[in-house]
């Protein structure tokens, strides 16, 4: 390259005049898609904040608002819950191949449901994997203050059938992500939000539900965990929407009332749980929205 | 002590069955229940129920009595030797499942309000099965309302409070209670999109709360969906709407095989039961709808029930207690001018599993009975002699033993022979049995002499911990009689606690002159394909046989029993059980197949497509449970054309298949009766093009 630098260039002489312009502050699209998800992820994730009480709580707020406020289930609920997740076992020889792949594969499952090619839907994949990436370091710290030991910690007889993530059992991850992404591509789907998408059964929640049953079926979770990360999940895609656009946003708590200490995870559960009416506004983030308006575009 | 063997000793209850005996002897923790006891039932407990004295024999008694009769305890011509026939004198229920107020003196009841009213020109197919899905679409009509006009989940969570059923379990539901749950969880009325995971808990469908409750309807496959389908399913948008009107449904949900027991050892009373309550809301429902037939014509509407299940060991002579009790029934029925109960069974998957064999007994013979290792349940062989003349009548107690048998176990010095009597057993160590029996058919002046072998399981995780031998036992038999004998030996059927499970294995019979392949490597069925004459069949070995694998429960002139075949070229499944070499009592039981229907649509094909677990999905399943389905649907569409009074199910679907198949190189009588029919499923798309 110097060599040729050497034998080319010359010696030229600059004109100011010549200097780029920077671009547009919403056109994102000269960069590559790795660089651009990047910098969504990024901004996803100023958004949230996440603090504790120190006594198996966490909150998670968006600028001044709280959007999901959680206390962790007791050992004695949990007790309870065993029974369940030896039960779903029963189910193993049926889902095996379904739970290797979503141990790092999501994104694969919800493309069966809605079309999500890397050229006619490119804003979109991007969107979605910013979210599920945004998601997981929420989900974090929220594991964190809400620790919660895994079923094989309670009864070696459960035996997973693949290994037990070495932090906490609430929330599940799996839900969570499965149930923001769900969330996310419902709203670009069918313009309406996680309640309303979960009321009606809309495929993303029915795909995103059974993803969180799949972890109980291998072992690792309990039912109450999927419901914690059905709430949060939902919690955090419904912010992350009022981020780009007018929308209000909802606090979704999880507190003692949201599931008895026998229930199993069904969706239908989860929708009440979700308040109706928004409450608040959060800040708008330009990079956000403009990437948003990108995804929007390519469902219209 | 595991080579011990103790003296003969009366059973504790001479009409306990051998299996229900043993399931209890190796269980000595459970303790027997009274459903009157007056405690209460811990829905996370498992129980051994039964009454005080004869009172559970006393209310199945008054239970197969029709609906409607005007003294339900006057006992049933000729069915009193049923009674004295071993009938159980308890059952394992879950505690989820126990009806805390039944009481065994009184019959069940049916609540009419609570009933359909349908029209005359109805036929109820009727499935027994695991695992039916009440909400599939393809028991519906185009308006998305349920076909089903009554299901009985025998292991569903008893409602609390108890409705006023005098059922001893279960809870049960029907047509508008099945509609209006669809209506609680459908999205966008019955049409719309079914939560299947919501509608079927609420329905007692699935359960994942109790240890014994229900799953399948969670899975992929479900055995009871799929068969109902292929009964009497139909496809809402496509069928002629005639059809789906007058085409019903009634479902019974079996206990788990945990309650049923691996063997079946408590098959026979559910199964009974559930065909009695079938017949019974049928009744109920022709009453209900206030209808009413020309002279000379029975009553009620046309049923066809469809049970895919059975047992390799067992008398398979048409007397054993489940073909007693159905007989008796349809006896009652027809002596109350009411339709007969079409009841179709499959012949079985038992061909190959080394499980039958036979002794023509002059002196002494043996034969190795191999357990396995790894295997999870218990294990049972049944050995019979042929029908042996009985001229004065003797009693069960009077007879004197025709042959002597040597039980010898893995690793045990060569045992002696001994004989035991009627209802009398000795122990073998810690972990066996040896049961010695007599059936009488008295209007043959004929009984058979048996002796049951029953081992615990080799291997136990969970109760109940006593543990057999795995490997090779010595089973010998000697003949005492004084003339040539045959005898007959099959090991029972053997299941896993859940139904893809290898836990549960099955033991075999061994013997050198026994081949499973032919010379070119492909599977040994019992005849060659297409058949020649000639040829006669393949059977190998005088002693252990292909011949009589036929299914226990279905050996009875009353019932048919279907065997399968491959659609694409016509040959007989290989997995599908051969019938007997004569029958043991032409006058009660057959010989051979009625028919054959399709239970593989092609040799990459394998299976017939139907319902799977979840609605709008399908799965491929095969076996002769399938083929059974395909025969009642045959029998219950014709049903919808002409059902006259003396409908003979058997004749109209033997002269059917003989008909139907003209096919040169047709395989002979034990495999497919008189011939192989297709019956056109209600699939929108072939596998075959």
């Amino acid at each position: 390259m110097t060599i040729t630098q050497e034998a080319i260039a010359g010696q030229p002489v600059f004109d100011p005049n010549t200097l780029p312009y920077p671009p547009e502050p919403t056109d994102a699209s000269y960069l590559d898609g790795t660089w651009r998800t990047g910098m969504l992820t990024s901004a996803l994730a100023g958004l949230f904040k996440v603090a504790s009480d120190g006594a198996g709580k966490a909150s998670v707020t968006v600028g001044r608002h709280t959007v999901f406020a959680a206390t962790r289930p007791t050992p004695e609920f949990i007790k309870h819950q065993l029974q369940l997740v030896r039960n779903y076992a029963d189910l193993r020889i049926d889902r095996s191949a379904e739970i290797l792949v979503q141990m790092s594969d999501l994104l694969s499952f919800f493309g069966a449901i809605a079309f999500l090619d890397s050229r006619k839907r490119e804003a979109t994949l991007e969107f979605l994997s910013a979210v599920q990436t945004v998601t997981t370091l929420v989900e974090a710290q929220v594991k964190y203050w809400c620790w919660v030991g895994r079923p094989i910690e309670l009864a070696p007889e459960i035996q997973p059938i693949i290994q037990t993530p070495c932090h906490s059992s609430f929330p599940s991850g799996h839900a969570t992500e499965a149930f923001a992404i769900a969330a996310v591509l419902h709203r670009l789907m069918a313009d309406s939000d996680a309640r309303h998408g979960i009321e009606n059964a809309a495929m993303p929640f029915r795909l995103a539900h059974r993803i969180a049953v799949n972890r109980t079926v291998a072992g690792v979770h309990y039912p109450v965990d999927s419901m914690g990360g059905a709430l949060l999940g939902c919690a955090i895609a419904e912010a992350i929407v009022a981020a780009a656009s007018e929308e209000k946003v909802r606090e979704v708590t999880f507190g003692d009332t949201v599931m008895a200490e026998t229930d199993d995870f069904l969706l239908s559960a989860v929708a009440p749980h979700l308040p109706k009416r928004p409450l608040r506004a959060v800040a708008n983030e330009p990079i956000v929205e403009s990437l948003w308006q990108a995804a929007q575009a390519e469902w219209q | 002590m595991r080579c011990r063997q103790h003296d003969w000793q009366d059973n504790s209850n001479k009409q306990i069955p051998p299996y229900v005996d043993f399931w209890h002897a190796i269980r000595p923790a459970q303790s027997i229940r009274s459903w009157d006891d007056g405690k209460p039932f811990d829905p996370n407990a498992s129980y051994s129920l039964g009454v005080t004295g004869d009172a559970l024999t006393g209310w199945l008694r008054a239970f197969i009595t029709p609906y409607g009769r005007s003294d339900p305890t006057d006992p049933p011509p000729d069915s009193d030797d049923i009674w004295t026939t071993y009938p159980p004198k308890f059952v394992p229920v879950p505690g989820f499942a126990v009806n805390g107020t039944f009481d065994p003196t009184q019959p069940s009841k049916i609540d009419l309000e609570r009933l359909p009213a349908i029209e005359a020109d109805s036929v109820v197919v009727g499935v027994i099965d695991s695992g039916i899905g009440l909400g599939n679409s393809r028991f519906r009509d185009g308006g998305g309302n349920t076909r089903i006009l009554a299901s009985w989940q025998q292991n569903g969570l008893r409602p609390r409070p108890d409705p006023d059923d005098n059922l001893p379990f279960g809870t049960e539901l029907y047509r508008d209670e099945i509609d209006t749950l669809l209506d609680s969880h459908s999205v966008g009325g019955r049409t719309g999109y079914l939560r299947e995971d919501e509608f079927n808990r609420a329905a007692g469908l699935v359960d994942f709360h109790h240890p014994d409750g229900h799953r399948e309807l969670s899975g992929r496959t479900s055995h009871g969906t799929h068969v109902l389908d292929t009964a009497a399913g139909l496809d809402p948008a496509r069928a002629d709407p005639a059809t789906l009107r007058r085409l019903k449904i009634m479902a019974v949900n079996l206990p788990n095989r945990a309650t049923i027991g691996l063997s079946g050892e408590f098959l026979d009373f559910f199964a009974l039961l559930a065909i009695k309550r079938i017949a019974d809301l049928a009744d109920a429902i022709w009453t209900k709808s206030a209808l009413s037939v020309p002279e000379g014509m029975p009553e009620g509407f046309p049923v066809v029930i469809n049970l895919s299940f059975g047992k390799n060991a067992g008398l398979k002579d048409g007397l054993d207690f489940f073909n007693l009790v159905f007989r008796a029934i349809n006896a009652e029925r027809r002596r109350c001018n009411r339709r007969e109960i079409h009841l179709v069974i499959p012949v079985g998957n038992d061909n190959l599993e080394q499980g039958t064999a036979l002794f023509d007994l002059a002196d002494t013979m043996e034969i190795a009975w191999q357990t396995p290792p790894e295997d999870q349940s218990a294990n049972f062989l049944e050995i019979w002699t042929e029908p042996l003349a009985n001229p004065q009548q003797a009693g069960r107690d009077a007879i004197d033993p025709p042959i002597e048998i040597a039980v010898t176990p893995p690793g045990c010095p060569r045992a002696p022979f001994t004989s035991g009597r009627n209802a009398q057993h000795r122990r073998i160590g810690d972990y066996a049995r040896l049961y010695s029996l007599v059936s009488i058919d008295v209007a043959s002046s004929q009984y058979r002499f048996g002796y049951i072998l029953c081992s615990a399981a080799p291997v136990r995780y969970s109760a109940p911990l006593v543990t057999g031998p795995m490997g090779a036992w010595s089973i010998q038999v000697r003949n005492v009689s004084g003339s040539p004998m045959r005898v007959y030996l099959n090991v029972q059927t053997d299941q896993s606690l859940l139904p893809r499970a290898a836990t549960g294995l099955r033991p075999r019979f061994e013997r050198e002159d026994y081949r499973r392949y032919l010379d070119n490597g492909r599977v040994r069925d019992t005849f060659a394909y297409p058949y020649d004459p000639a040829q006669g069949d393949l059977e190998t070995s005088p002693v252990l046989r292909r011949h009589g694998t036929i299914n226990a429960t279905a050996v009875s002139n009353d019932i048919v029993a279907v065997a399968g075949y491959r659609l694409t070229d016509g040959k007989p499944a290989a997995y599908s059980s051969t019938g007997l070499s004569g029958s043991l009592d032409p006058d009660t039981g057959r010989a051979n197949p009625t028919l054959a229907t399709p239970c593989d649509d092609g040799a990459v094909h394998f299976g017939l497509l139907g319902a799977g677990a979840a609605n709008g999905s399908a799965v491929a399943l095969s076996g002769t449970s399938v083929a059974s389905a395909c025969a009642a649907r045959r029998l219950a569409l014709h049903l919808l054309t002409d059902a006259p009074a003396d409908f003979d199910a058997n004749a109209f679907l033997e002269g059917e298949a003989q008909a139907a198949d003209v096919a040169p190189g047709k395989p002979p009588p034990p495999k497919i009766g008189t011939g192989r029919l297709p019956v056109a499923l209600d699939r929108s798309v072939s596998r075959l093009g």
